[in-house]
Parts: structure tokens; C-alpha cells; sequence
């Protein structure tokens, strides 16, 4: 009897180890804990025919707790060219139990285009929370969506920032004849080909993907997956081959053909603005700045519109367009006055790193090139407050595709040097024994430095201005009264952007019974903050430009103390960047030097420790108090 | 006609998006024309009221009616001068409008400064929608700086009961802003002004066949913008706004009483909100929940924790309840308001006196009970009373415990629906102090770094936000964060949280970190300053000047007690100074003491009022830049004897 018992006891521990190892598993799916995994993600493309193409979706995902709750939103975008055909959902429980089915008809639309500046298109969103209130649950989901255009190959791009147990992508070609071609971001994918009652098909599978890297100031470049083309397609009523960077460039060229045609009044606008001038550069110059204060940026993206700008006669009347439309009307312009120039198609630099071996639409973005005969002008007509030749940060460095007249080339622009974005300041001050500095001083800024100030100057109102401005001169004082005016804000851009200041910083020092606190850095010190968490990378650091600060301060001190602590002078030289500290304490003045130089925008992995000790140094010395004791 | 229909968000849009605009009146009639614009407005390059503009309203001009089909229409001209680049954003329009009304009738162009008009085109005239609520949205063609932009449209609506308020200002300054409405005899209306002194309407007879209609036109002129400032409930709350509502409809057949009163507004929301009320289908789950409670306080906790328990928070709602009781409990899936109305419907099962409560939360803006509109509430509560004790929940935050409200709901008061003539209910702020107290024992080492253990214990509303947030991450990184707001370079050893369910108690937090870097090490000297978790490094307040009054949602406390032991070999310098700061509802002090080789440290802070007139500010920014000095005091730690020559730090 005792032996049964014993027995009945160890198979009901066996019983429950199992149930509890079974839902441990169900839990864990993945080796560690995680919000939510993707257990299965089936992609299907099938190209009927050159015109049309059907994209279907099936995906089963677990979510674990609250924080898993977001990949259980599903948001399918729609326009033009591809519209939501089939759509449904289905919560269930770990067990299997339905807990909610969703037809097409419960998701919403939306259609709206937020943003400061006017964004309008035509594309809609169906979207739903799949979400459930118990954890944990199942979500699955199937769509299908109909392309009108090939151009709409949907890639494959499997890694997400939760693991995936399984994911494929089926390729079904209708006709044999339909030709692509693939590009693997990392790794190549095992391909198995067949041929089905439904045609010819790709089948490629990925199992157990990691979740993607985490890393901060990361390029956006996927590094998992197939990107696909259609070598052959029709959008609206525009045939395409992208087989070449040529043909890209072909097709675009063909897209805006007809758009360079300007109203007869603007032939003497533009001789009007360019008499005087001998050179194309200074005529191109001229064209560029009157087309700064001319046009605003509008974006209105209907049908073909995404990709064919509008005519520069109506940009020219409207006074409105977006990147391309903008670029459009500054290559009438220019040619106009006997200059050629060509529309450059790009991917910005927050949206990707261009793949130069896989020729396809990895664009999202257009600014004007300008050969000249020493040198090539480029110029981004969608900013309003930039040089004529200089590049914001997002496409400066950038591979971009120059639609020429006789095809297109990949070309890299120009990259801005550290010198060239440069920051200079210089203050001059007298600190009371209460800690009140009284100061005058000013800070002279170029290029991209330049760029982020006019960005804060002009978009900022009155007393957000002032307030802003306060911060940025008082950030080490209680608080900060000052009177200041800039110069070459919205105009002469080639020339520094001048703030000239005075006033007094209340509490710009610390103040004890016998001592004073100062930290002379007042720009530009990096604080424990600027240190990056992480002690290695995976992938390069990037940063927007490289630049350089120069702050020089000089200090009165109250005359009865004198200085008791202060840090090392510093000067550490490296590879990606110089830092100097240095200063000298005479006849009561304390005279303080500063030089950052950052001079790379790529720092490699390998020497991303390297750069973290030296941002810990050049953090530790900014950050440094200066003691006076009376 | 149509009398009720959802949504507030319409009305949100008005003021923030399509911002709105002017027009001349009387003897200038000529230069409200659409189209004809004045020389001197070609002309203008600023305005001396307001330098700084980047375009100027020169006129927004509403013009309100009932149509003899009983259609409301509004037809509204607006006029903008842009007067620099950025003042080009003013060319980019978005009109909201709800999904049942129509818009038509856009005509806009622009007028340049050499007279020249460019018109919009239908085609560039475009409509976007997000669930019930539609925009019209369009950008104005050949924009430039110096021209004059227009825009015109109809809206009609069946909704005669629901009339859109008229805010006459801007996000830009305005010349000139003006309603009128025409009414046919048979209506009767009242209106309510806001951040106005009674304006008196001009009265202008118009001839219809057969009979003379009065039109009444309210306008101001030379408004500035409202700017939005930190810790402000709302910017609504202080613009100038005109409210107008339909009261009574009365020909030889018919007598339609709009709205009168708030008992006339009660009666017709409890009609609506009674339905949900009369579901009994709950019954033997409130028995079951309910039967160990030993009183009536304890069934009314345990109904309120079952709702907020068990029924998952999906958004906070409006004042309007879609699902049933019986659906709730199928999905076991709400709104905020749909929860709290369940609620409402248990209580009433149980037997207790329970009705829905409609508030204005914290953002949505000030109840004016002058004004008997139901649009000023944008959310539902649930009322209790228990003998003569009145209680106040929301289930919607996992984390509130049954004596707390969200900081939102924590507003003057709410209008009780009941079957009755209803009530304003005054909403309970807690006693309770926001407190968050931290006992830490630090010890420095020679390299500056700082070995420390804190705990740190958290009550009433503190407790509350991190509850949810350690719900959405996990305790580790929520303190995590924490600490790296106050010590940036932060090592965390552990952290442990105690009563993290138990909402009755303080959260409890048992953190061991260390700071390397924490002091400044020169030498012989070592300075610092003190570790506490509760610390401004800078004021708050940045601007020197208030216009409007400073708004807290809840009261603030916090404690540090620290003993911090100083390196072996070193002595205590220097200590800074102690502060006692006061002020009227606000209180600080801290205050050091040489202990040997340890420093004691205590500071506290507390501020109970939770509104300071723009006539305090000075004082109260004044009170925070002292705080901010006694935060930032520096410790002076010294080995061996005082020297005159400066030290310079090591690598």
C-alpha cells in the first residue's frame, strides 16, 4: 500500500515537472525570457504579370506580458497602387481557446499626414490592436494585398528587434519570363527552386533569428534579408528597367522630361538675377538663393506623384513643392541662364547607406548637382537657410545617383571637413564673491554648427528664443539675464553666423562661507551623460559631421582669492578626435582654453573602446570645478 | 434634426490646428470683401503690437445660422498677412470637422504684393480622416512674404445642439475676430464669454420674406496669442472664447426645449447613461465578489478592485459608454469610462447609492458652472455614497489604490448624473503627501567614488507612477533610470522593491549603487556635494515673467537623511551653509553637521499649494533658484594641513 502510494506520488512530481517544464517552454519559447516572439512569419509574392502582383502575409506571434503588447498592433498601409484585398485576425490563447476574431471590416482607417509643413498623399492605413488583456496569448494574422506595379516588390526583411523562430519568403512567378534580381544584406540564403501548378517558385527560410542589435548612432541598413527589384515594370503610364544604375536613371529622366518647361517671364527673372555675374558658379549661386526665398517646402505625393515631380511651371507659380519638385524648378532655372545641372537621387543618410551593387529604388530623396569646370556644385533646395554648395548633414557624405543626360552614375558628395563646421567662442567676465559673473563675449559658428543654430534662431519665437539662448549661455547659473543680437542669420550664409552677448549669470559660481566653485566650460563641456553606456559596439559609431569647437573664457576673480584646486591641463590626440584643456591663473584673472576636434564620422568598432576612454578623459576635465579660497 | 452627437476632439482642433482670423465690421465692410484687399494690408510689413510676428490675422470672421430646413451653417472668412518666412506655416490650413457635418464651398487664394491673385485650386483641396472626425486640408498657392492670404468655407450641421465655441485667438496675433448668428424668431439662445468681459452684441435686422430675422455680432479686436508656458493646465483655459447655445424652439406646432440649466442637462444624460444602468445581468457575480465583506466599505473596495483588476484599461474613454456590462464581461476589455460606469453598475447591484460623475480633466481645462454646457466634461467617474460619506473612483490605473484618483482626474469638481437634478460633487484630493522619503549610508573612498545604500520609500501618487512603470519595464531599469537622473554615471549592485502589489503600502526601495567619479578629487582636497536622491541641478523656471498662474496637479515632498563616512585620513574642511527657505505652501531646508568622520546631511522639501498667481511667480522662481544653490553646495574634505598654492588634479 505504501509502495502505491510512493509510486502515485512520484508519477503526480513527474506530472507536474512535465506540465511545468511544457508551460516553462510555452513561456520561454526563446532561451531567455522576452516580450514577444514571432513563431511563424510566412511571406508570399506572386507576380501575375507585369502590371500586377499579389503580396500575402501570415504571422503567428506570442505575446508574454504588457511590454510585448505593442507587436501585437498590426498597420497595413495602402494608395494608389496596392490596395487591401484580404485581412483577418485572431487572438487565442495559449491553449489554443479563440478569444477574438477580427474581419477587414474592425480595423480603422486612417488618413491623415501629420507634420510641421504640410505632408499630403494619398496612402491610407488599416490598422487594429490585437492586443489581450491576459498574458500570455497568440496573435495571428493574414493579409493580402494587390499591386498595380511591380515597382512595389516587396523586400524581405526578417529581423526584428524580438527573436523569430521562422520566417520564409515564397516567390511565385506566373511567367518565367518575369525578371528580378536579389540582393542579400549579410549573409547568403539557401534558395530552393520548384516548379508548382501556380508557376515557377523561390523559396528561402531563415529559423531562430536573433533579435537585431541594439546599438545607439547605428547606420539604418538591415543586415539580414533579400532585397528585390523587378528588372521590368510599369508605374502609372511609365515603363522602367532597373537593371542598370543607367536605367534607373533613364527612368527618372524620362519621368521629369517634360517637367523643365517655365513660364516665358522667367527667361528675364533670370538674367535679371544673374547680370553682373560672369561665372556659372556665382550665377547658380545667385539662382539658388532667390529660389531659397522664393519656394517653402509642400509635399503633396498623388498617384505617380511619389516619384514624378511636377512641372517647374507650376512650382515656379505655386512657389511650393517638395524635394524633387523643388530640385525640378532649380534645373529650369539653371538652365535658364546656360547652365547644366541634373536632379541627384539619394537616400538620406537617417533613411540609409546606399548598396552601390544592387541598382534599385533605394531613394527617398533629391538634390540638384551642378558640374562646373573646376568642381561640382550640389545643392539641397528644400533648405531655407543653408549656403549655396553646402550640404546638411543628412545627405552630405552620401552616395547619390546623378541622373545625367546620358544615363546616371553613382557619385559620393563631398563630406564637410571638422574645420569647416566650426564653433568659436570667446567670453569675457568678472565674478562677484556672491558668484555673479558679469560677462560680454560672443560665439561665431559655420557650417553644420551653423546650420543647427539658424535651425533654433529662426523656428523659435520671441521668449522661447530668449529662453533658449539663456540655457545655452547660463546653463552652469541659477539663472541668466542677457541682452544679445545675431548676425548673418537669414542672410549671408557663407559668412558665420555671429551671436554677440552680455549680461549677468546669477549663481555662476558656487559660493561657500571661504570657497568658490567655478566650471569655466560653458558651452561645450561633455558631462557623464555624453559617455556611452555600452563598453563595446557591434557596429560603428556615426556621427552627423565632424567639427571643431574653440572656447576661450577669461575670468576676473574676486581679488582676495586665490585658486586652490583646479584639473590638469590636458591635450589628447587621437585618431578621431583632439581634445585640449588649458589655463593660467594671474593677477586674479583666470584665463581658460578649450579645442574639441572631432575628426572622423565613422569610428569602427575596434576602436569604439578607445574613443569611450577618451570621451570618459575629455568628460572627467570639462566637467572639473575650479576652487578659489578666500 | 439631430441633438446629440460624440466628440470633443473637434473641438481641441479648432484652436490648435486651423488656428482662425479677422474681419472688419461696419463703416469698413468694403475691406472684409473676399478678394478685395486694402492697399495699407498689401503694404504691411509689421505690426508695432507684436514686432516679432511672423503673420497677423487680420480678420476671422464667423457667420452663424439656422437655414429654414433646420441646418446650422457657418460660414467663416478667414484673412492672414504673412509677414516673414517662417510665417509661411500660416499658408498650410487643416479644417477639422466631425464626419456626419459637410464642408463646402473652400474658396481660397493668395494676393500678392503687387495685387496679383493666385487661386487654389479644387484639385489641391484635399480630405484626410482619423476615425470620426474629418479635415479639410490645403496649402495656399505662389505664397511669398508680404502677401495676403484667404480662405472661406460653409460647415453645416444637423447638430443644431451642438455649436462649435468661437476662440477669437490665434496662435499668431489678430486685428480682429468676430461672430455673428442669426436666428429665426422661433430660436431662443444664450451666451457665455470666457477670459472676457461681457461684450455687448451689435443687433442688425435683416429682412427674409415675410419677416425680419435679428442678427447679433460679438467681436474683439487686437488679440495677442495665448503662449503655451510650463505647468500650465491649459492654454484654452485662457483664451478669449465665446460659447453660444441654442435654449428653446417654439412655432404654432412644436416646442423644442434645447438646454436651460444643468437639472434640464442632467435629465437628458441620465436618459442616455441610465441604460447601462438597468442591466442586472452582473447580479450574481457582485453577490459572489462581494460575499465575505464584512461592510459596506469593504464591498464597495472589492467591486472597485475587481473592475480595476480584472478588466483591462484599454484607453481612457470619453464621457460616452459604448459596451454594455455583459460585453465588458465577455471581453473583459475597456475604456476608462466604460470601466468606471461598470462600476457604477455593480455598485447599483450591490445596493449603494451609485450614479456617473463627469469631470474635465486636468488638461482638458477649467468647469465653468456658470455655463451650463455638457461639452466642458470629456470623461466619467464613479460616485459612491456609503451613509453621508461620498466617494470618488477611476478603475482605469492598475496601480490606484482605492483613496487615490489619477493625477488627470484630479480636478475642482464633477457634475453628478443622477435621476434627480444632478449636483457638482467636490472631487477629494488625497491627504496623503506625495512623499518619497531615502535613508542612505554613503561612505567616499580617496578616488572620489561613492559606495552607497539607500531606501528609498514612495507613497500615495509617487508610488502609483512607479508601480506602472516598473508594470510596462521592469524594477531594474526603472531605478535604473532613476538613479541615472541624479547620478548619471551610476553603477547599480542591486535593487530590491518591496509591496510592489500591495497598493495599501509604500513602494519600498532597497537600491545599493556606486558613483564613480561622484566627488572632486584635487590633491590633498576632495569636494563634493551631498547625494541626495531629491535635487534640482537647475531651476525650473526659466523665463523671468509670468502671464499666467502656475499649476501643480498634486502636492510634492521629498526627504533625504544621509550619513555619508569621509575617506580615512581626511578631515572635514568646509561645510556649505544651511538653508531654511519659505514661502507661502512651499518649504525647504537642509542642513549639515561634522559628525568626525562622518557628515549628516537632512534636507526636505514640501509644497502643498498647487497654484501660484502670475503675481507670486518672481517670488516662487526666486525660492527655486536658492534651492538650486543649497542643492549644488559643496563639502571640502582635507587631508592633512591647509596650503596656500593650488593643486592641480592627476590624469
Amino acid at each position: 500500500m505504501m509502495r502505491g502510494i510512493h509510486l502515485s506520488l512520484f508519477f503526480f512530481y513527474l506530472l507536474i515537472i512535465l506540465i511545468t517544464t511544457a508551460s516553462s517552454q510555452n513561456r520561454t519559447l526563446w532561451r531567455e525570457p522576452v516580450d514577444a516572439l514571432v513563431v511563424t512569419d510566412e511571406n508570399e509574392f506572386e507576380v501575375i504579370n507585369e502590371k500586377k502582383a499579389v503580396y500575402r502575409v501570415h504571422r503567428i506571434i506570442h505575446i508574454y506580458n504588457p511590454r510585448g503588447d505593442k507587436y501585437a498592433v498590426l498597420a497595413i498601409s495602402e494608395d494608389k497602387f496596392s490596395t487591401c484585398k484580404d485581412l483577418s485576425a485572431t487572438i487565442w490563447s495559449m491553449n489554443g481557446k479563440e478569444l477574438k476574431k477580427f474581419k477587414k471590416k474592425d480595423f480603422d482607417v486612417v488618413k491623415f499626414s501629420p507634420g510641421g509643413t504640410l505632408y499630403i498623399e494619398d496612402a491610407r492605413t488599416r490598422g487594429a490592436d490585437l492586443s489581450w488583456n491576459k498574458h500570455p496569448y497568440k496573435v495571428e494574422y493574414q493579409y493580402e494585398i494587390q499591386y498595380n506595379s511591380l515597382f512595389f516588390w516587396n523586400d524581405w526583411l526578417p529581423q526584428l528587434d524580438i527573436p523569430v523562430l521562422k520566417s520564409s519568403y515564397r516567390l511565385i512567378l506566373k511567367n518565367d519570363k518575369t525578371k528580378f534580381n536579389e540582393y542579400y544584406l549579410g549573409d547568403s540564403i539557401a534558395v530552393k527552386e520548384s516548379r508548382t501548378k501556380r508557376g515557377k517558385e523561390f523559396y528561402w527560410e531563415l529559423t531562430n533569428l536573433e533579435p537585431a542589435d541594439e546599438d545607439s548612432w547605428i547606420a539604418f541598413n538591415e543586415n539580414v534579408g533579400i532585397l528585390f527589384t523587378p528588372i521590368d515594370f510599369i508605374l502609372g503610364d511609365y515603363r522602367g528597367r532597373f537593371d542598370s544604375w543607367e536605367n534607373i536613371a533613364r527612368w527618372y529622366a524620362h519621368l521629369a522630361k517634360d517637367q523643365y518647361q517655365v513660364p516665358p517671364t522667367v527667361k528675364g527673372l533670370v538674367e535679371e538675377l544673374t547680370a553682373g555675374i560672369e561665372d556659372d558658379k556665382g550665377k547658380a549661386e545667385a539662382l539658388y538663393y532667390f529660389l531659397q526665398k522664393y519656394t517653402r517646402y509642400v509635399a503633396i505625393y498623388l498617384g505617380i506623384g511619389g516619384w514624378q515631380p511636377h512641372s517647374a511651371s507650376t512650382v515656379y507659380q505655386k512657389k511650393y513643392g517638395d524635394c524633387k519638385d523643388l530640385t525640378t524648378l532649380m534645373i529650369a532655372l539653371l538652365h535658364e541662364a546656360g547652365i547644366k545641372a541634373y536632379p541627384a537621387l539619394t537616400p538620406t543618410r537617417d533613411y540609409r547607406l546606399l548598396i552601390d551593387d544592387f541598382p534599385s529604388n533605394q531613394f527617398n530623396h533629391c538634390i540638384t548637382c551642378v558640374p562646373l569646370k573646376n568642381d561640382t556644385l550640389w545643392l539641397e533646395c528644400t533648405a531655407d537657410y543653408l549656403a549655396a554648395g553646402d550640404l546638411p548633414p543628412s545627405v552630405e557624405g552620401a552616395k547619390v545617383l546623378v541622373v545625367s543626360d546620358n544615363g546616371g552614375r553613382i557619385v559620393q558628395t563631398p563630406i564637410s571637413k571638422p574645420s569647416e563646421n566650426l564653433w568659436k567662442s570667446t567670453v569675457q567676465g568678472s565674478l562677484t564673491s556672491l558668484g555673479a559673473l558679469s560677462f560680454s563675449g560672443s560665439i561665431l559658428t559655420s557650417g553644420n554648427q551653423a546650420l543647427w543654430m539658424r535651425g533654433r534662431l529662426i523656428s523659435l519665437k520671441r521668449e522661447k528664443r530668449d529662453n533658449w539662448v539663456n540655457r545655452l549661455v547660463g546653463k552652469h547659473a541659477a539663472s541668466v539675464n542677457i541682452q544679445y543680437r545675431v548676425v548673418n542669420l537669414d542672410t549671408n550664409y557663407q559668412q558665420p553666423l555671429g551671436m554677440y552677448f552680455e549680461g549677468i549669470a546669477n549663481k555662476f559660481a558656487k559660493v561657500s562661507s571661504k570657497r568658490l566653485f567655478l566650471v569655466p566650460a560653458m558651452f561645450n563641456g561633455f558631462s557623464k551623460r555624453s559617455v556611452p553606456d555600452e563598453e563595446t559596439r557591434k557596429t560603428p559609431l556615426y556621427f552627423r559631421y565632424a567639427y571643431t569647437d574653440i572656447d576661450s573664457v577669461i575670468i576676473h576673480i574676486p581679488v582676495h582669492y586665490s585658486l586652490e584646486a583646479a584639473p590638469h591641463p590636458q591635450h589628447l590626440q587621437t585618431d578621431f578626435a583632439e581634445y585640449r584643456m588649458d589655463y593660467s591663473f594671474r593677477d586674479s584673472e583666470l584665463t581658460y582654453s578649450r579645442f574639441y576636434r572631432l575628426k572622423k564620422i565613422e569610428i569602427p568598432p575596434e576602436d569604439y573602446p578607445a574613443y569611450r576612454t577618451f570621451l570618459q578623459k575629455v568628460s572627467k576635465t570639462d566637467r572639473a570645478t575650479f576652487v578659489f579660497k578666500r | 434634426m439631430k441633438l446629440f452627437r460624440h466628440g470633443e476632439f473637434l473641438r481641441f482642433f479648432c484652436w490648435v490646428v486651423l488656428g482662425v482670423a479677422v474681419f472688419a465690421w461696419g463703416g469698413q465692410a468694403q475691406t472684409e470683401k473676399f478678394g478685395k484687399v486694402s492697399k495699407a494690408e498689401l503694404e504691411m510689413t509689421s505690426i508695432p503690437e507684436a514686432p516679432d510676428a511672423g503673420a497677423v490675422y487680420l480678420f476671422d470672421i464667423g457667420d452663424m445660422k439656422i437655414t429654414s430646413d433646420f441646418v446650422l451653417s457657418l460660414e467663416r472668412k478667414v484673412r492672414i498677412k504673412i509677414l516673414t518666412e517662417e510665417g509661411k506655416e500660416s499658408a498650410n490650413i487643416r479644417i477639422p470637422y466631425w464626419h456626419e457635418d459637410k464642408i463646402r464651398g473652400i474658396k481660397a487664394h493668395t494676393i500678392l504684393p503687387n495685387g496679383k491673385k493666385i487661386k487654389l485650386n479644387k484639385k489641391e483641396s484635399f480630405e484626410e480622416k482619423v476615425k470620426n472626425t474629418r479635415f479639410k486640408v490645403f496649402t495656399f498657392p505662389g505664397v511669398e512674404v508680404g502677401s495676403v492670404i484667404e480662405y472661406k468655407y460653409q460647415l453645416t450641421s444637423e447638430y443644431l445642439h451642438y455649436l462649435e465655441p468661437w476662440y477669437f485667438q490665434h496662435e499668431e496675433y489678430t486685428l480682429l475676430s468676430r461672430i455673428s448668428v442669426m436666428l429665426p424668431p422661433e430660436f431662443s439662445y444664450t451666451v457665455f464669454f470666457r477670459n472676457v468681459l461681457g461684450v455687448e452684441p451689435t443687433v442688425q435686422d435683416v429682412l427674409r420674406p415675410g419677416r425680419v430675422l435679428k442678427r447679433y455680432s460679438w467681436e474683439l479686436r487686437n488679440l495677442p496669442p495665448v503662449k503655451e508656458e510650463p505647468y500650465m493646465r491649459t492654454k484654452r483655459d485662457y483664451l478669449a472664447a465665446l460659447h453660444f447655445q441654442l435654449v428653446t424652439y417654439r412655432d404654432p406646432y412644436n416646442y423644442i426645449k434645447f438646454i436651460q440649466d444643468w437639472p434640464d442637462l442632467v435629465a437628458k444624460e441620465w436618459e442616455i447613461l441610465k441604460k447601462p444602468l438597468q442591466d442586472k445581468s452582473q447580479k450574481k457575480l457582485v453577490e459572489r465578489l462581494t460575499a465575505t465583506a464584512a461592510t459596506d466599505k469593504e464591498k464597495v473596495q472589492m467591486l472597485y478592485a475587481f473592475v480595476r483588476d480584472s478588466i483591462e484599461t484599454t484607453g481612457k474613454g470619453s464621457r460616452w459608454v459604448d459596451k454594455t456590462p455583459k460585453e465588458i464581461m465577455k471581453i473583459k476589455k475597456a475604456k476608462g469610462a466604460e470601466k468606471n460606469m461598470f462600476l457604477v453598475n455593480l455598485l447599483r447591484l450591490a445596493g449603494f447609492d451609485a450614479y456617473p460623475l463627469l469631470i474635465s480633466t486636468w488638461h482638458n481645462g477649467l468647469v465653468l458652472v456658470d455655463q451650463p454646457r455638457l461639452t466642458q466634461f470629456n470623461y466619467l467617474l464613479a460616485y459612491v455614497k456609503i451613509g453621508l460619506k461620498e466617494y470618488v473612483f477611476d478603475t482605469r490605473d492598475k496601480f490606484c489604490p482605492a483613496d487615490l484618483l489619477p493625477r488627470t482626474d484630479l480636478v475642482d469638481r464633477g457634475l453628478l448624473i443622477n435621476e434627480e437634478k444632478g449636483k457638482f460633487v467636490k472631487i477629494p484630493h488625497p491627504r496623503k503627501i506625495n512623499m518619497q522619503y531615502c535613508a542612505t549610508e554613503a561612505a567616499l573612498s580617496e578616488d572620489g567614488s561613492l559606495s552607497a545604500t539607500a531606501t528609498l520609500r514612495l507613497e500615495g501618487m509617487k508610488a502609483m507612477i512607479f508601480r506602472n512603470r516598473i508594470a510596462k519595464s521592469d524594477s531594474i531599469s526603472v531605478f535604473e533610470e532613476f538613479l541615472k537622473n541624479r547620478f548619471p554615471n551610476v553603477e547599480i549592485d542591486s535593487i530590491a522593491v518591496q509591496n510592489f502589489k500591495d497598493m495599501q503600502t509604500p513602494l519600498v526601495v532597497s537600491i545599493r549603487y556606486h558613483v564613480p567619479e561622484f566627488a572632486q578629487v584635487v590633491g590633498d582636497m576632495i569636494y563634493l556635494n551631498a547625494p541626495a536622491m531629491d535635487s534640482y541641478q537647475s531651476n525650473p523656471f526659466k523665463s523671468e515673467h509670468r502671464s499666467f498662474p502656475v499649476e501643480f496637479t498634486s502636492n510634492d515632498a521629498a526627504t533625504d537623511k544621509i550619513d555619508i563616512t569621509v575617506p580615512e585620513g581626511y578631515h572635514i574642511s568646509e561645510l556649505p551653509r544651511n538653508y531654511v527657505l519659505k514661502l507661502k505652501g512651499i518649504t525647504f531646508l537642509n542642513g549639515w553637521k561634522d559628525q568626525g568622520n562622518k557628515i549628516h546631511f537632512e534636507r526636505q522639501f514640501m509644497r502643498r499649494k498647487l497654484v501660484f498667481k502670475p503675481s507670486e511667480y518672481v517670488a516662487m522662481r526666486s525660492f527655486f533658484d536658492q534651492m538650486v544653490n543649497a542643492d549644488q553646495g559643496q563639502m571640502v574634505l582635507k587631508q592633512g594641513d591647509d596650503e596656500a598654492s593650488p593643486r592641480v588634479q592627476g590624469n
